[in-house]
């Protein structure tokens, strides 16, 4: 019994807006950490030496991107009401951090945060950006390339990267202010980040500056 | 709080963002005074600071007071703040520091003072007093290098010296009713309150600045309520200070001298706050703080408390100081359930006649039955520190150290038997800085090349692939010893070093020696001079107006015991030593 998987869990889902943005994906993870404690949920912890609450997140977020559809997973060792979940995390968490939904429900051995494949942006552009149509040709010949390269700088690499795989859909939705809605798979080896793809379609239009960028925000996990 | 398009280009930006869970948030139309408390440090260090979070609570609990956070930025930002013509802005509203009424900052060691001056500047205040006018805030500062003022005293208007608690609270007072009115007359009232030098006005010749002492430690306001930080710092976690105060009386300490005399916070008292302070941050791990945690009358039941208290939120207890006994073992054996990190003991020196010179008072054998204690209760690891360059060293002196870490590591393989390949043993071999207010402040430091010879000695003598041995860097220490017993002369040569670049001093990779030799020789004077001069006993010293309240009798007949290695006892053990604070006389708590 000593290793039992939780039987529960809390599925938060959560904004991450304003100076929230610039906390970390780790700086994050401790935020919650300290939140469900200070909150005095019924968490399941790790075991060991250090114990660790068990939360997983879906994918982590890049720091400086707004996120509207951001989620993670808290195993409980007891059923709440979803509301009291809300109501007892949501005081505990800084400004910036907004939960808008909870729900409990039983909790397999397979990590709620698995199945998550894909990652929706929204790119706000400024005044400044081309024309909507010039902007619809470059997404369209950017998706009809077989290989979109980019230099890819990270704690790993540094050097070019293929991103063609890992961008599924770019779309123009909203002429003025153009907005584009950038959807991008999430496997290890096979992704594609927004900034990248913005960079691309700059390359593609010519622009040596890049985009004018007014607003980056993830609105969806898939 | 900074503007986005600078946070999104800097490292680390989660340090700037002023919204950390607990941080202050005073309705700016309800304040009249703002004060800004800087740390002259990356963020990582400040809010690490116990003393910082306490004044920073004391401030904002007072009405019409609002207060704020500064540290010094990462080096990205702080150029990024120069090319934009932009003054450092404060965490929690993004004011810039220039803006504040009262700039409070913190001096906890000499080479965070170029660092300390660059905040200043970075925040567009004029980094000399006396260029400030009446819009320019008012810029006070505290901590232990207080009690050796001269080389900042140009750039602060008023040191506080002692314990900030309720100094603090008289200059917030002080002020708030002259805001408007012009600098020299906010200065003057500052000059006013005990505790306070402002050296505008006094002459340190003739002035005595005597020492602030919070009597009762149990009625100081703590923080229920600590900021939890978004990225980690170098102490992640609750501190609760249960003690002030060392009464051991070794000859070197500056603490054991300016946080006279021991004041204990009631357990009940520790207890309660550290229930508050776990519910109110999240923490999983609470430090218990003092200069010496094993010397608090009842800690063994005050620790088994907590572990009641906390145990089942799975809240971790650490003690930062041990003492050289098994008491203190088996101390650690009751926090530490695994023993995940190594045990510290510091010997100080490797003799035993040294040891007694500078009143350290244990004996090998109490090292070597502490060490073995620890070893049969698990530990591997064990971290000594030691210093060289104390007055009368001898070579012998020095090489007692690698004998004493011999037996060390004698006694570890004997008690671990089987396990002897596990054995490691830290040892980290510090220069000793003569600091004011002590009873080597006459003293001057060894040369340079000498205390490089003797750290020699010890590494040529060290040979065992299971001892780590690390040195502190002599020029640094040199550095050191010239701040902290200068004069206004030395805060010139600060000045000079900052215009050359220097910063954030205490971080290896920032520190040049030859700037420092180069700012002291732009003004005249010698670095390596000044660390190494003696002062005569006959003189009144450049930091003798501030007044520790310890006797400069008590100091000086302490000096003559470190000739003859006669010991002193701790006065709480065995009676008043007639250090000059009169505690005894008083009746107080000591």
């Amino acid at each position: 019994m000593l290793n039992a998987p939780p039987r529960f869990c809390a599925i938060v889902r959560y904004a991450k807006r304003g100076p929230a943005r610039f906390v970390g994906h780790l700086d994050l993870a401790r935020v919650f950490d300290r939140a469900v404690r200070r909150a005095e949920l019924p968490v399941s912890y790790s075991e060991g030496f250090n114990p660790r609450a068990r939360i997983s997140f879906a994918a982590p977020l890049p720091v400086g991107i707004q996120g509207e559809a951001e989620w993670c997973a808290i195993d409980l060792e007891r059923p709440l009401p979803p509301a009291e979940v809300q109501a007892r995390l949501a005081a505990q968490m800084p400004e910036g951090i907004t939960l808008w939904g909870v729900e409990v429900r039983p909790r397999g051995r397979r990590s709620p945060t698995a199945d998550i494949t894909e990652a929706e942006y929204q790119a706000v552009l400024g005044a400044q950006a081309p024309g909507a149509e010039a902007l619809a040709q470059a997404a369209d010949a950017l998706l009809a390339a077989d290989r979109v390269v980019v230099h890819r700088q990270t704690k790993r690499t540094d050097g070019p990267q293929d991103i063609r795989p890992g961008l599924l859909g770019l779309e123009l939705t909203q002429a003025q202010p153009p907005v584009l809605l950038i959807r991008v798979r999430l496997s290890e080896g096979q992704t594609a980040k927004p900034d990248e793809v913005l960079a691309a379609l700059a390359r593609e239009l010519g622009l040596e500056d890049g985009l004018p960028l007014e607003r980056l925000v993830r609105t969806a996990l898939l | 709080m900074l503007p986005d398009h600078l946070l999104a280009q800097v490292q680390k930006p989660g340090r700037y963002l002023g919204s950390e869970f607990n941080a202050a948030r005073k309705d700016p139309a309800a304040t009249d005074l703002r004060m800004a408390l800087g740390y002259p440090d990356l963020y990582e260090v400040g809010m690490s600071h116990v003393g910082s979070q306490v004044l920073y609570h004391v401030a904002n609990l007072q009405p019409g007071v609002s207060c704020e956070r500064v540290f010094y930025p990462g080096l990205d930002l702080a150029q990024f703040l120069r090319a934009e013509g932009r003054a450092l802005p404060s965490l929690e509203t993004g004011t810039p520091l220039g803006d504040f009424d009262l700039v409070g900052l913190t001096l906890q060691h000499e080479l965070t003072y170029p660092t300390l001056i660059s905040l200043l500047e970075l925040g567009q205040v004029p980094v000399r007093a006396a260029e400030r006018s009446d819009h320019h805030p008012v810029v006070i500062a505290g901590g232990p290098c207080a009690a050796s003022p001269e080389p900042l005293a140009g750039v602060i208007d008023a040191f506080v010296l002692g314990d900030g608690e309720e100094a603090l609270v008289e200059i917030l007072d002080a002020l708030r009713p002259l805001l408007k009115a012009p600098r020299a007359e906010r200065l003057a009232a500052l000059a006013g309150l005990p505790g306070v030098y402002v050296p505008a006005l006094h002459d340190p010749a003739t002035v005595t600045v005597r020492r602030r002492v919070i009597r009762d430690l149990g009625q100081a306001p703590v923080p229920q309520r600590p900021l939890v930080p978004y990225v980690e710092v170098v102490h992640d976690r609750a501190q609760i200070e249960v003690a002030r105060g060392c009464t051991r009386g070794c000859r070197f300490c500056q603490a054991g001298i300016l946080y006279r005399p021991v004041r204990q916070r009631p357990p009940e008292q520790v207890r309660t706050l550290a229930r508050e302070i776990i519910a109110n941050t999240g923490y999983d791990e609470l430090s218990l703080v003092s200069l010496n945690c094993p010397d608090y009358q009842g800690i063994g039941e005050l620790i088994d408390g907590l572990h009641g208290d906390l145990g089942a939120q799975r809240v971790s207890v650490g003690l930062p100081s041990l003492r050289i006994d098994t008491f203190s073992v088996d101390l650690a054996r009751k926090v530490q359930r695994v023993r995940k990190s190594g045990l510290t003991f510091a010997p100080e020196a490797g003799s035993q006649r040294l040891r007694d010179a500078i009143n350290k008072g244990v004996t090998e054998q109490d090292l070597l039955d502490t060490v073995a204690a620890a070893f049969s209760s698990g530990w591997h690891l064990i971290k000594l520190y030691f210093m060289i360059g104390l007055p009368t060293e001898t070579d012998e002196d020095v090489l007692a150290i690698p004998a004493l870490v011999r037996s060390v590591a004698r006694v570890g393989r004997e008690v671990l038997g089987r396990k002897a390949s596990r054995l490691k043993l830290n040892v980290s071999v510090s220069n000793f800085v003569p600091k004011a207010a002590t009873p080597l402040q006459w003293e001057g430091q060894v040369p340079r090349e000498e205390l490089l010879r003797r750290q020699d000695l010890i590494r040529d003598a060290i040979r065992d692939r299971q001892v780590n041995l690390s040195f502190h860097d002599v020029r640094q220490s040199v550095v050191e010893a010239a701040l902290a017993r200068g004069s206004r002369a030395t805060g010139e040569a600060v000045l000079a070093a900052c215009r050359a670049g220097a910063v954030l001093d205490a971080w290896n990779e920032h520190f040049s020696f030859r700037r420092w030799q180069e700012a002291f020789a732009e003004v005249g004077l010698d670095l390596d001079q000044e660390a190494t001069r003696d002062f005569p006993v006959e003189e009144r010293l450049p930091w003798e107006h501030m007044d520790s309240g310890v006797s400069r009798e008590f100091l000086l007949a302490e000096r003559q015991r470190v000739l003859s290695g006669e010991l002193t006892p701790d006065c709480r053990l065995e009676g008043c030593a007639g250090c000059g604070l009169g505690c005894a006389r008083e009746g107080a708590a000591c």
